[in-house]
């Protein structure tokens, strides 16, 4: 998709730090672009993290983190047309350095601690459909990149493409990661019924 | 696995995802930050528990309403004869009626930043390309609906209440109207208590009828501007009128259905998803039985008033089916199977009532009603996203149809507004109106209207006059002449803090 151009301009400047470090500096343009890009996905990008951290909170900080990578990055993006891809792919590894976080020593001092329960669970209110929950609590035992692959797949509708640019493999990876984690899926929900 | 088993995991998959989108939507609409804090540079840590974080966004955005009108535009003729009901076609809401003497006006819904907090409704006169001072709204909620009476004489605003000066917050949903003469606001009608989700109208314009959200439906006497009786629907989430508004049809979520609910017309659902309500005597009459597994259905009702179309899923079949409901009877008839995906959100019928059209993100599905086949599909453009509850998210789903039947009109990126042959499916020469078009409609005077962030293909992106230098996009109306092929000036309207996307309704 493409959306509006966010070329670097001459005014608008923010801050001498940036431009200290001499790199491209967010213009107003950039405020702009950005704030599109925000308005259009945050929601999206907000329940792909969801589900792949649990807690609302975590999801919107790692939302968050991505669009203010975005904002410092996009001046030097090849093309505006890169940029909800860059920012998906923050989101999704923001997602992976969650699940790294608290499985650390310190998680209990992490950013990332959990706010709550997780929404797959049944103290969680977030969900009204039993069978809704029941298929993510089936997502949440996956581990790893199996479960990385499917909200992209299915809530974003990415392209495996475009979900292996995400996660630096190959596309080949991506579709028996998924093809994998949906037969995975499908024989935990049949035990489970 | 086999592809039967893949197909139904990927759509419980999908459904699951698409409840959690849903739940995401609707915390979004609940009471937000004060205006004022928001930071205007991401931060790190800002969403934090203690106040979702906006950044970047208006404070007007407040309630970012999901899948609801955060800018609503409601075209109207003054002195505006008889007007059919209003026909919802996934976010449109149209009402087509003759042309008549006077000036067409819009009425843009302003947003909250420019009165302190309260919101506004930004009258527009279309033959002149100006706008009008803003009717001020003593309300704080955001604004979800209109709907504009026969005459033309009355503007009703459904809001999420909330009184002057309180910080926005969501409150029981009530109905404003508005004197379009002396452009002032009337005083409140409280609906039932939940969350308003849409509005429609009975075609004398005596009655108001508003979903509220998995509760049922609100009624308002406009000839006394009070409630009328609450029709308990559990899980009711979308609904359409008969053109002879003798019949509301509600579709329900099953999941919620069954729950013992207490109210003047019990209705517990087991199965079915459909619920008529006899408009009369404002009861719920016996579900219509249909295969609906997941009450997920769209509905819309023909304008010959002879079937109404629910646009579904049904267990074991991969996309979805069209159902038809014979409205004399409310029996449903042999579906139509259409293999669109699970992010269809809309369907449309012709004003002749042969044809269905699917918005299939990008691009559109026409089903020939007569012979219950598909009779084409086309791809148009690239995709926007926009959120259609309770699918979550969803391409942008306008498409219209020309009052002869012969054109469908559609959009799906900055290229403006897509047109296709109805007979063949033939792509015709886009119109370059709108910026990421957010809602088209024909109006009474026989032109396509088009409400957007900006106009030719170019965003407005205006720093408005209020200072808040975030706000990135401003409502612009633009119009289009089927007959000549022109292209009316744009109408900036500086003063509406518009955010993502919009929400037209033509009334007539």
């Amino acid at each position: 998709m493409t959306e509006a151009v966010p070329a670097s301009s001459p005014g608008g400047r923010v801050g001498a730090a940036a431009e200290n470090r001499s790199e491209p500096v967010p213009s107003e343009a950039t405020d702009r672009f950005v704030a599109e890009l925000y308005e259009r996905h945050r929601l999206a990008l907000v329940s792909t993290a969801l589900v792949l951290v649990g807690d609302r909170p975590t999801a919107e900080d790692v939302v968050q983190d991505a669009f203010a990578g975005l904002y410092r990055a996009v001046p030097r993006l090849a093309s505006p047309d890169k940029a909800l891809a860059y920012v998906r792919a923050s989101v999704i590894n923001g997602c992976r350095m969650v699940h790294r976080s608290r499985s650390r020593a310190m998680r209990l001092h992490s950013r990332f601690r959990q706010e709550g329960p997780p929404v797959w669970s049944a103290e969680s209110a977030v969900l009204d459909r039993e069978e809704s929950r029941l298929a993510l609590q089936a997502v949440a035992r996956l581990r790893g990149r199996p479960r990385e692959v499917l909200a992209p797949r299915y809530l974003l509708d990415m392209s495996d493409a475009e979900i292996a640019g995400a996660l630096s493999v190959s596309k080949a990876t991506v579709s028996s990661t998924a093809s994998r984690a949906l037969a995975a899926l499908a024989r935990d929900l049949r035990e489970q019924s | 696995m086999n592809a039967g088993d893949l197909s139904r995991i990927e759509d419980r998959l999908r459904r699951a995802y698409g409840d959690v989108l849903a739940a995401v939507q609707r915390d979004d609409a609940r009471p937000e930050v004060a205006l004022g804090s928001l930071p205007g540079r991401p931060s790190r840590g800002a969403g934090r528990p203690g106040g979702r974080h906006r950044w970047l966004v208006p404070a007007a955005a407040g309630t970012a309403v999901a899948a609801v009108a955060i800018v609503t535009a409601l075209l109207v003729p003054s002195g505006a004869q008889r007007q059919a009901p209003p026909q919802r076609h996934g976010t449109l809401r149209a009402t087509q009626a003759p042309a008549t003497a006077g000036p067409m006006m819009a009425y843009v819904d302003g947003g909250r930043t420019s009165f302190g907090g309260l919101n506004s409704v930004i009258p527009v006169n279309l033959g002149t390309g100006r706008t009008l001072a803003p009717i001020k709204l003593r309300v704080t909620g955001g604004l979800i609906d209109e709907l504009m009476s026969p005459n033309g004489r009355t503007l009703y605003v459904v809001t999420l209440g909330g009184p002057e000066n309180s910080s926005p917050k969501t409150a029981p949903g009530e109905v404003l109207p508005i004197d379009t003469t002396t452009r002032t606001a009337g005083s409140p009608i409280r609906l039932g208590g939940g969350f308003p989700y849409g509005a429609l109208m009975s075609p004398d314009g005596r009655t108001g009828y508003f979903l509220e959200q998995f509760q049922g439906v609100a009624t308002v006497n406009f000839a006394t501007n009070r409630p009328g009786p609450f029709i308990t629907i559990r899980g009711a989430l979308t609904f359409a009128l008969t053109p002879d508004g003798k019949t509301l049809y509600v579709v329900t979520q099953d999941t919620l259905a069954g729950v013992p609910v207490s109210g003047p017309t019990l209705s517990t659902p087991t199965s079915a998803s459909v619920i008529p309500v006899d408009t009369a005597s404002m009861r719920a009459l016996p579900p219509v039985t249909t295969r609906d597994d997941t009450g997920m259905g769209k509905i819309a009702v023909a304008p010959d008033g002879r079937t109404a179309y629910l646009l579904s899923f049904q267990q074991g079949i991969t996309g979805q089916v069209l159902t038809p409901i014979d409205t004399r009877t409310n029996t449903a008839l042999p579906p139509i199977m259409v293999s669109a995906s699970v992010t269809d959100s809309s369907i449309t019928i012709s004003p002749d009532s042969r044809s269905a059209y699917l918005y299939t993100g990008p691009g559109i599905m026409a089903v020939d009603l007569t012979t219950r086949t598909v009779r084409w599909t086309v791809k148009l453009g690239s995709p926007i996203w926009s959120w259609n509850f309770p699918q979550g998210p969803s391409w942008q789903t306008q498409t219209v149809v020309s009052p002869d039947s012969r054109t469908v009109y559609t959009h799906g990126d900055n290229n403006g507004v897509y047109r296709v042959d109805a007979a063949t499916g033939a792509e015709l020469a886009p119109i370059r109106m709108g910026w990421l078009s957010s809602d088209i409609a024909f109006g009474p005077d026989g032109k396509l209207y088009d409400l957007s962030g900006g106009a030719n293909g170019v965003p407005a992106n205006r720093v408005p006059a209020n200072g808040v230098p975030t706000i990135s996009v401003f409502a612009v109306v633009t119009g289009f002449d089927p007959a000549t092929g022109a292209v009316s000036p744009p109408i900036s309207l500086p003063d509406v803090v518009a955010t993502s996307w919009y929400i037209m309704m033509l009334s007539g």
